[in-house]
C-alpha cells in the first residue's frame, strides 16, 4: 500500500476546482509559481486514513495544447511528476464542454477519477446526469460533489484511494485504439495514430514511456509545436518525424480544414456523444442568468449597472482602506518614542526606525487595509461570474491596448494602491497582459499621490487645476498601455471567453485563498521593502547625499525648474510617497509649500511625485506578478515618463 | 437573405441561428475556436452583440461563449 500519494486536480477555469483545493487540503496550502513560470502554482496536503496525499491544483484549462503557459505546465506535470490520480473536476450543469478535457484526459490513459461538482446547481438548471452510465462509457470512477457545501469530497479520496490501490502499469508497447471503448475517432484519424504508433515504436522513440502513445500520436496528428520539438531532440527522432510528415500528407490531402480541427472536432463529437448519452432532461426554460444578462449586459442599462456596481464597491474599498490605514499608522507611531527614547546614537535610532520598523509597518498598513477587501472584492467578482460581464463591456475600450475588459478591475484599483492593483493583474490570462496592465496601475495614481496632488495643487491653486492633472494622467496611462502594447513581445490576442452563469460565492474557501495570497506577498515584499529602506538610511548617513543633488540637479534644476532639494525628497518618495511632501517641508524648514514652490513647480512637482517611480511596496509586488527584469523596465519607463512629461510641462507652463 | 447564404457571425442577426462551415483566422487562433467547441459542423445562436465593435455572445452547445469582434468576424455560418 502506497503511503505517499500525489493526486493532481485538473479542470476547466469556473468548475470549483479551487474550491474542492480548499476544501482538501485546509490550512497546509502553499502557493508560489511553477518554476520558470509566472503561472501560479498552489499544493497542500492532506491526511487521511494514515495516508499522505500531496494535492496539487493544476490552473483551469480547457484544452492540453501547446498554445498557454496553463496548458504546458498541466501536461508537463502530469508527465513529468506522475500524479498517482489526476481528479478531473467537470461543472456537471455544461458537462459536454467539460467532456472535451476529460477526453483529454482519457486519452492520457493516467489513473483517474471524476468529481462531477455543482450537481445541485445542475438539477437547478433541469438537468439530470445518469453517473452509473457515465462512469461505465468512461471507465473510470465518477463521485457527485458540491464542494461549496463539503458535499461527497469525502467519497472522492476514498474512490482516489480505490483508484491508487488497484492500479496496473499501461503496457505502452502494446496498444491497439480498437479497445478503446469511448474514444472513437473518424477512420482516417484513427489509422493514422496505429501508423504514427508503428513509427514511434521501430524508431524506440522513448517519449510514449512519458505521454501515452495514443496522445503523443494525435499531437503529432494536431502538428503541436512542443511535443514536435520533443520528438526530435530524441536519437532517431528526426528520422521518426519525417516518416510521420509523408503518413500525414495522405490525410492532409483528405480535407480543407487544419488537421488539429479534424481532431478537435472528433474530440467534442466523443464528448456529445457522452453526454447525449448521460445527460436525460434538458427543459430549456429561462433561468435567472438570462434575466440578469439582459440587463447586466445591455447596450445602455449594462454600462450603468456597471458603473454602479464598480463605483460604489471601490468606493467601499478606498474608504476601508484609508480608515484602516490611518488606524494602523496612528498605532504604529505609538511605538516610535520607544525607539527614539533608546540610550543608542541617534544613527542607530534612524536604522531601527525608518530603516527596519517604517519599512514593516508602510507593508503592513498598506497591505491589511487594501490588499484585504480588493481580494474579497475582486473574488467576489470573478466567483459570481460578473467579472466576465465586464469583460464583455469593456473589450472594446481596452482592446485598443492590447488587453481584454477585465484588466479594467486591477487598474481602477490603482486609485487606492497600486500594490493590490499589480497583484489583481494575475486575473488577467497571459503574461503579456499582465504585463500591460501592471504597468497602467503604477501610473494610476494611488491614494498616496492623489493626497499630495490635492493637498498642493489643490490647495494652493484650485481643485480645477488638480483636476486638469489628472485628466493629463489618464491621457499619460493610455498612451504608456498604447506604446507597451507596440513594443511587448508577442501578440494581443481576441477575446475568446465562456460566460459562466451566475453563482453565490462559497465565503469560507475565498478567505482562506485570500489569506493565503496575502502570506504569499508578505514573504516577498517585508525582505525587498526592509532592505531597500536600510540602504537609504545608510546612504543617508553616507554623506553620499551631498554627490547625489550634484548628479540629479541638471534634471531636477534645469530641465524640471524644480528647487535642488526636490531631489533628495525625491528619493525618499520611493519609500512612500506621502513622505516627498512632508520631507520638503521639514527638509526647508517650513510648513507652507507657496514659500518652497511657486504655482508652476507645485504642477511640475505634482506630476513628477505621480509618474516617476512606483514605491518600494510596488515594486515588490511588481518582482512577485512579473519578475525582476520587467520590473525594472517599468521603474525606468516611469521614471522616464516622468522625466518627460515634468520637462515638457515645465516649458509650456513658463509661456502660460 | 435564403438558405446556405455564408455570413460571418457579426453579420449574423440577435437571435438567429447558424451552423459553422469555415474559420478564417491564424492557427492558433482557429484552434482556440475549435477547442471553446466551435468546429466546423456546430450549431450556433447569437444571443447578443456588444455596442460599437464589442464582442459577440453565442450559445453553443449547451453553454455560453464570448468572442471578440475581430475574431467573431472570421467564423463563417450557414444559416438555419
Amino acid at each position: 500500500m502506497k503511503k505517499e500519494i500525489i493526486i493532481a486536480l485538473a479542470g476547466n477555469a469556473n468548475v470549483g476546482k479551487s474550491v474542492i483545493f480548499n476544501q482538501l487540503t485546509g490550512l497546509t496550502q502553499i502557493i508560489g509559481n511553477w518554476p520558470g513560470k509566472t503561472v501560479e502554482r498552489a499544493e497542500g496536503v492532506l491526511r487521511f486514513k494514515g495516508r499522505t496525499i500531496k494535492i496539487v491544483d493544476l490552473p483551469g484549462i480547457y484544452s492540453l495544447s501547446a498554445y498557454s503557459q496553463e496548458e504546458i505546465v498541466s501536461r508537463e506535470f502530469i508527465a513529468f511528476e506522475k500524479p498517482d490520480v489526476v481528479i478531473n473536476v467537470v461543472d456537471a450543469s455544461n458537462l459536454e464542454r467539460n467532456l472535451f478535457f476529460t477526453v483529454q484526459l482519457l486519452e492520457l490513459h493516467v489513473p483517474m477519477v471524476m468529481a462531477l461538482n455543482q450537481v445541485d446547481y445542475a438539477l437547478k438548471k433541469g438537468i439530470d446526469i445518469d453517473v452509473k452510465k457515465l462512469e461505465e462509457l468512461l471507465g473510470i470512477p465518477v463521485v457527485e460533489t458540491v464542494a461549496t457545501k463539503g458535499k461527497g469530497l469525502q467519497e472522492l479520496i476514498n474512490k482516489v484511494l480505490e483508484v491508487v490501490d488497484s492500479h496496473k502499469e499501461v503496457d505502452v508497447k502494446r496498444y491497439d485504439i480498437k479497445e478503446e471503448k469511448v474514444l472513437k475517432y473518424r477512420n482516417e484519424v484513427s489509422e493514422s495514430v496505429m501508423k504514427i504508433y508503428n513509427i514511434l515504436l521501430k524508431h524506440n522513440v522513448d517519449l510514449i514511456n512519458l505521454f501515452h502513445p495514443l496522445w503523443i500520436s494525435l499531437k503529432l496528428i494536431e502538428e503541436d509545436s512542443d511535443i514536435v520539438e520533443k520528438l526530435k531532440k530524441e536519437p532517431n527522432g528526426e528520422k521518426a518525424y519525417e516518416e510521420i510528415q509523408k503518413e500525414l500528407e495522405g490525410l492532409k490531402a483528405k480535407t480543407d480544414n487544419p488537421l488539429a480541427t479534424l481532431v478537435t472536432a472528433d474530440r467534442y463529437d466523443i464528448a456529445s456523444f457522452i453526454a447525449n448519452q448521460t445527460v436525460s432532461e434538458i427543459h430549456h426554460r429561462i433561468t435567472w442568468t438570462d434575466l440578469i444578462d439582459n440587463v447586466a449586459l445591455h447596450k445602455i442599462w449594462g454600462y450603468i449597472s456597471m458603473f454602479i456596481i464598480v463605483f460604489i464597491s471601490f468606493y467601499g474599498i478606498f474608504k476601508f482602506g484609508e480608515y484602516f490605514s490611518g488606524v494602523l499608522e496612528d498605532f504604529f507611531d505609538g511605538f516610535k518614542p520607544l525607539v527614539y527614547n533608546l540610550n543608542i546614537p541617534n544613527m542607530y535610532k534612524d536604522f531601527l526606525w525608518n530603516g527596519l520598523a517604517e519599512g514593516i509597518i508602510s507593508a503592513i498598513t498598506i497591505v491589511l487595509p487594501y490588499i484585504f477587501p480588493f481580494y474579497v472584492f475582486l473574488s467576489i467578482l470573478e466567483n459570481t461570474g460578473y467579472l466576465a460581464r465586464i469583460a464583455f463591456l469593456m473589450d472594446e475600450v481596452m482592446h485598443k491596448v492590447g488587453l481584454h475588459g477585465k484588466a479594467l478591475i486591477p487598474v481602477l484599483m490603482g486609485f487606492g494602491c497600486n500594490v493590490p492593483a499589480v497583484l489583481g493583474t494575475k486575473i488577467l490570462e497571459t503574461d503579456r497582459e499582465i504585463f500591460i496592465a501592471s504597468f497602467m496601475s503604477t501610473l494610476v495614481p494611488c491614494s498616496a499621490r492623489i493626497v499630495i496632488i490635492l493637498g498642493t495643487i489643490g490647495v494652493f491653486m484650485g481643485p480645477q487645476y488638480a483636476l486638469a492633472v489628472f485628466a493629463l494622467d489618464v491621457l499619460v496611462v493610455y498612451i504608456a498601455a498604447y506604446f507597451a502594447n507596440k513594443i511587448a513581445p508577442g501578440k494581443p490576442y481576441d477575446l475568446i471567453m465562456e460566460l459562466p452563469g451566475y453563482r453565490m460565492p462559497a465565503l469560507k474557501p475565498t478567505l482562506k485563498q485570500i489569506w493565503f495570497r496575502i502570506k504569499d506577498f508578505l514573504y516577498v515584499a517585508l525582505p525587498i521593502i526592509v532592505v531597500g529602506s536600510l540602504v537609504l538610511e545608510i546612504l543617508k548617513y553616507s554623506g553620499i547625499f551631498k554627490y547625489v543633488t550634484y548628479i540629479m540637479d541638471p534634471i531636477v534644476v534645469k530641465w524640471l525648474g524644480l528647487p535642488s532639494i526636490v531631489g533628495i525628497v525625491l528619493i525618499f518618495g520611493i519609500l512612500r510617497k506621502e513622505l516627498t511632501l512632508i520631507m520638503l517641508l521639514t527638509l526647508s524648514g517650513t510648513s507652507h509649500i507657496t514659500q518652497i514652490l511657486t504655482p508652476r513647480q507645485m504642477i511640475v512637482f505634482g506630476v513628477v511625485t505621480m509618474l516617476y517611480i512606483p514605491c518600494i511596496a510596488t515594486i515588490a509586488a511588481l518582482k512577485r506578478t512579473i519578475g525582476w527584469r520587467k520590473t525594472w523596465w517599468v521603474v525606468f519607463a516611469n521614471i522616464f515618463i516622468a522625466i518627460l512629461i515634468g520637462g515638457i510641462l515645465n516649458r509650456i507652463l513658463t509661456f502660460v | 437573405m435564403g438558405e446556405n447564404t455564408i455570413i460571418n457571425l457579426i453579420e449574423l442577426k440577435e437571435n438567429h441561428e447558424g451552423e459553422i462551415v469555415l474559420i478564417k483566422a491564424g492557427r492558433a487562433a482557429t484552434q482556440r475556436l475549435n477547442e471553446m467547441g466551435l468546429v466546423p459542423g456546430t450549431k450556433v445562436k447569437l444571443v447578443r452583440k456588444g455596442p460599437l465593435r464589442g464582442p459577440v455572445e453565442l450559445e453553443v452547445r449547451n453553454s455560453h461563449l464570448v468572442i471578440g469582434y475581430g475574431l467573431a468576424s472570421k467564423v463563417y455560418v450557414k444559416i438555419v
